[in-house]
């Protein structure tokens, strides 16, 4: 928690403006995959749109450690994936992601 | 079209076509706020898939958008209904020639994978932009230029040699002159696919800070520099000053030498790296960071209009480029006063679809001219630049 900014200085996905700095935690370099980018998580966070692929960040902190604006990013994910819980919007891709999950087997495959 | 598509789909690895919603979307959009939904994503890995794609494209007529890191801000990458290549699996960093102090690097990788890659053997690549994960391909693509530009110029000067594909799939190795032929044509008239960059060795750093409480004194300062080691001199306004702990307004020089009064390296790159930091740290304020080409002759009324605006202002006094730091709202009022004042806007990043109305009329005029040569049917990238 050392690393993180204080309460009071973060900010919404709102002020997101896309510049990527957060990707290089990410698993995006890797995969080269957008759909697996913070940036897009966040994007999709910003733009109140729900999708499987919001389940696709790690929530790990290093991102948001990145983020030149300070945003909360873990917790705007999150929020963003309560809106689709609450809307009655659990996917069929995030039924089967967990499923996986729950058998051991590969979520992402 | 669905005959294009099911042929666009042959020609890259299976895992390397996207066409689904999810991939079309994250694809819609880079750092410029624009969006536009492309109408597939292929991502090739050799020079042979991606000259099939481009020769399939021209024979159905279709947009094409190569695409890097997409951290561009004049929204270079984002076309409504284009075939988006992303270029990211031309990623290899290789022959680090320490003689000629060059390295030969895909258009896909990024300034953080390049830095990181030639720190190990003692190099560094000087060009680097405040967001790192910017590609080489675009950063090259669009000219970019940053404080070290100073000492090394900008994206013409440090690229020695590039090979590309123009929009008929014909490869060309751009040399000296014709360099201008793919370097900062934002791909209108080719695809980069490898560059070879200079690179310098690791080497001692200091610094001075020089009051310039006007552009004249910042002016006297700049001339006052010696001929050699000067890495960056940087003009720093009150403001931004304050920023980065100093006293302003100043201008900040680096050394590559002894020359410097502040000899302490790890105090310098700290004060470098704050400088690096100052857009991060103003986009943090909400922010937009807006930039204009100046002659000696408009610097005093530009520094008057930041000073007019309260616009934060600082930047590459010795490269000719000021950056002032705007409210995102403002953006189109900086341009047009900036124009205004008989400066150029832009001359750092490129100017996008966002910004094409401002290409200086001789540039298009060059530009429709390499089209004609190189890309007849207007695939690549059309709406940009010209």
């Amino acid at each position: 928690m050392i690393f993180r900014r204080k309460e009071e200085e973060k900010k919404g996905a709102d002020a997101c403006i896309l510049c990527r700095l957060c990707d290089a935690g990410s698993s995006y370099p890797l995969t080269l995959d957008e759909r697996r980018s913070l940036r897009h998580a966040v994007w999709l966070a910003k733009n109140r749109r729900e999708s499987a692929w919001l389940y696709a960040a790690m929530l790990n902190g290093v991102g948001e450690k990145a983020c030149p604006i300070g945003i909360a990013i873990d917790d705007a994910i999150i929020d963003a994936r309560r809106r689709m819980v609450e809307k009655g919007m659990e996917t069929k891709e995030n039924r089967e992601f967990f499923a996986k999950l729950r058998q051991g087997k590969n979520p992402y495959a | 079209m669905m005959d294009a598509e099911r042929l666009l789909r042959r020609m890259v690895d299976p895992g390397d076509y996207a066409a689904d919603e999810e991939s079309l979307l994250a694809y819609s959009y880079d750092a410029s706020g624009l969006e536009g939904r492309p109408l597939a994503v292929l991502k090739p890995r050799d020079e042979e898939q991606l000259r099939r794609i481009l020769v399939h494209a021209n024979q159905y007529r279709l947009p094409v958008v190569p695409r890097g890191a997409g951290t561009g801000i004049r929204g270079g990458c984002v076309k409504e209904g284009a075939v988006v290549l992303d270029m990211r699996h031309f990623a290899t960093i290789e022959r680090l020639d320490t003689q000629r102090h060059t390295v030969d690097v895909g258009a896909g990788v990024t300034v953080r994978e390049l830095n990181a890659a030639l720190a190990k053997r003692g190099y560094r690549f000087p060009l680097v932009p405040e967001d790192e994960e910017a590609t080489i391909g675009g950063l090259a693509s669009q000219n970019h230029v940053t404080e070290e530009s100073f000492l090394v110029g900008d994206y013409h000067d440090v690229v020695e040699q590039a090979a590309c594909f123009d929009a008929l799939g014909r490869h060309h190795l751009l040399k000296d002159a014709d360099l201008s032929k793919g370097i900062g044509t934002e791909g209108v008239a080719s695809v980069l696919l490898t560059l070879r960059v200079k690179v310098l060795p690791t080497h001692k750093l200091t610094a001075d800070v020089f009051p310039a409480k006007d552009a004249t004194a910042a002016l006297d300062a700049l001339d006052g520099l010696p001929k050699k080691g000067v890495l960056l001199a940087e003009y720093l306004d009150a403001e931004a000053a304050r920023l980065l702990k100093l006293e302003g307004p100043c201008l900040l020089v680096a050394y590559a030498n002894d020359g410097g009064s502040y000899k302490d390296k790890e105090y310098v790159e700290t004060l470098l790296s704050k400088r690096k930091g100052l857009e991060k740290t103003l986009w943090a304020k909400g922010l937009a960071v807006e930039e204009a080409a100046l002659t000696r002759e408009q610097l005093p009324a530009f520094l008057g209009l930041c000073e007019k605006e309260r616009w934060v202002c600082f930047g590459h006094l010795g490269g000719g480029i000021l950056l002032a730091a705007v409210e995102r709202t403002e953006r189109e009022t900086f341009w047009n006063k900036v124009i205004a004042l008989g400066a150029l806007p832009g001359g750092k990043q490129g100017f996008g679809r966002l910004k094409r109305e401002y290409v200086p009329q001789d540039v298009k005029k060059m530009l429709l001219k390499l089209k004609e040569e190189r890309d007849y049917n207007n695939i690549l990238n059309p709406g940009v630049l010209v």
